[in-house]
């Protein structure tokens, strides 16, 4: 049990650390594909894919969640849910904290990519319901507990908010618009760590 | 000056991270130009010429004075819940302005979390989000996370009125966070 704690732990960091895991994963959170799919999709080899779907199933990231005829040849379909990819605790105690801090540094930089060709686009402001918060909080030890609780509540409901949405999509076929939602929250370091 | 001008002193060119720095200490506590100077690593001089930038466009004010090292410092605040930005700030410049402005707070806001990462902050404990989620929605999901996000943006500042009523009277030293929301179409 604990080898395979440690494989997941592992598989979700490379996930969040590859800019083409990330792509994979983002892309069967938002619908489920099949490897030909997403091969199309990405402009990568389907045998990468493949490799990587099938790391990422045998890490419990990712499922099988039906089969596709497309002429003679019966394809998987691979859908992923976005609760799956949530660094936790116990992913964190399992390695090395310096890797989970690179792989968080990465996973930022992949986010502020993301962000910056949306605001470049065009799309980033274009929606009057979005949210660009950005709030400094000076707290005590009962504030911290109160902002940790808080950020992890939000991340909550932002993934039951999508289950709800899937789930009327499916029945009114409403076009769908795409997005992306951060949660950050962070103990600030500024000036010289040595102090 | 209006909250455009603000606005444009925080995020106009050129810019400079210092400003923002600055800016954000002040939120979370009062500070002399020299503790800010120490805090940051920049020299005072420098610090000084951000606080006058910052006075003249409303963002800070003066609380009072202390003496220091023999000599009679201003204490600077932030002004009220300055330090929160939100999209509709944005709104009030010209689109292409509005790019701009958005590019350079996304840096800034960026940088600050990698700053933190490479200060320790995401390692040994699990006390941090970074959280990304990919979302397809309805017009009502949207609608629906926007306003979780209004809610937990309201409550981050109950929870950080309280945090600085209670330590006004311990005198408890806060840790300092951040916290980012972001909610856009991709």
């Amino acid at each position: 049990m604990v080898d395979g704690s440690k494989k997941l732990a592992r598989e979700k960091l490379a996930v969040a650390a590859s800019p083409l895991r990330s792509a994979i994963a983002t892309s069967l959170v938002l619908r489920p594909a099949t490897a030909a799919e997403l091969a199309a999709e990405l402009d990568v080899p389907v045998e990468k894919v493949r490799y990587h779907l099938n790391r990422m199933r045998s890490a419990g990231l990712v499922d099988l969640c039906g089969k596709r005829r497309n002429g003679r040849v019966t394809e998987n379909v691979y859908a992923a849910d976005p609760r799956s990819f949530l660094i936790e605790a116990a992913d964190a105690a399992d390695l090395p904290s310096s890797q989970v801090a690179y792989v968080n540094a990465r996973a930022l930089k992949l986010m502020f990519r993301e962000a910056t060709a949306a605001m470049r686009a065009g799309t980033f402001a274009q929606r009057p319901e979005t949210a660009t918060i950005r709030f400094p909080l000076p707290l005590d030890e009962q504030g911290w507990l109160q902002a940790v609780e808080l950020h992890r509540d939000l991340v909550e409901k932002i993934f039951e908010a999508r289950d709800s949405s899937l789930r009327r999509m499916e029945k009114s076929g409403e076009k769908p618009i795409l997005a992306s939602a951060f949660v950050l929250f962070f103990e600030r370091v500024t000036g010289d760590p040595r102090g | 000056m209006d909250n455009r001008g603000r606005l444009r002193t925080l995020l106009g060119s050129p810019l400079d991270p210092l400003r923002i720095a600055v800016m954000t200490s002040l939120t979370l506590r009062p500070a002399t130009a020299t503790e800010l100077a120490d805090e940051l690593g920049s020299p005072v001089e420098r610090v000084r010429y951000q606080l006058k930038q910052l006075r003249q466009a409303g963002l800070v004010g003066i609380r009072g004075q202390v003496e220091r090292r023999g000599a009679v410092e201003h204490i600077y605040i932030a002004k009220s819940r300055q330090g929160i930005y939100t999209r509709n700030d944005l709104l009030e410049f010209p689109n292409w302005k509005q790019q701009k402005y958005g590019l350079s707070f996304l840096r800034v806001i960026f940088n600050e979390a990698l700053e933190a990462a490479r200060g320790g902050a995401f390692e040994g404990h699990d006390d941090y989000s970074v959280v990304r989620v990919p979302l397809r929605l309805d017009r009502e999901g949207f609608d629906e996370i926007s306003a979780i996000f209004e809610s937990a943006l309201r409550r981050l500042l109950d929870i950080r009125e309280e945090c600085l009523a209670r330590m006004e009277e311990t005198g408890e030293e806060p840790t300092s966070a951040t916290s980012i929301l972001l909610l856009f179409e991709t």
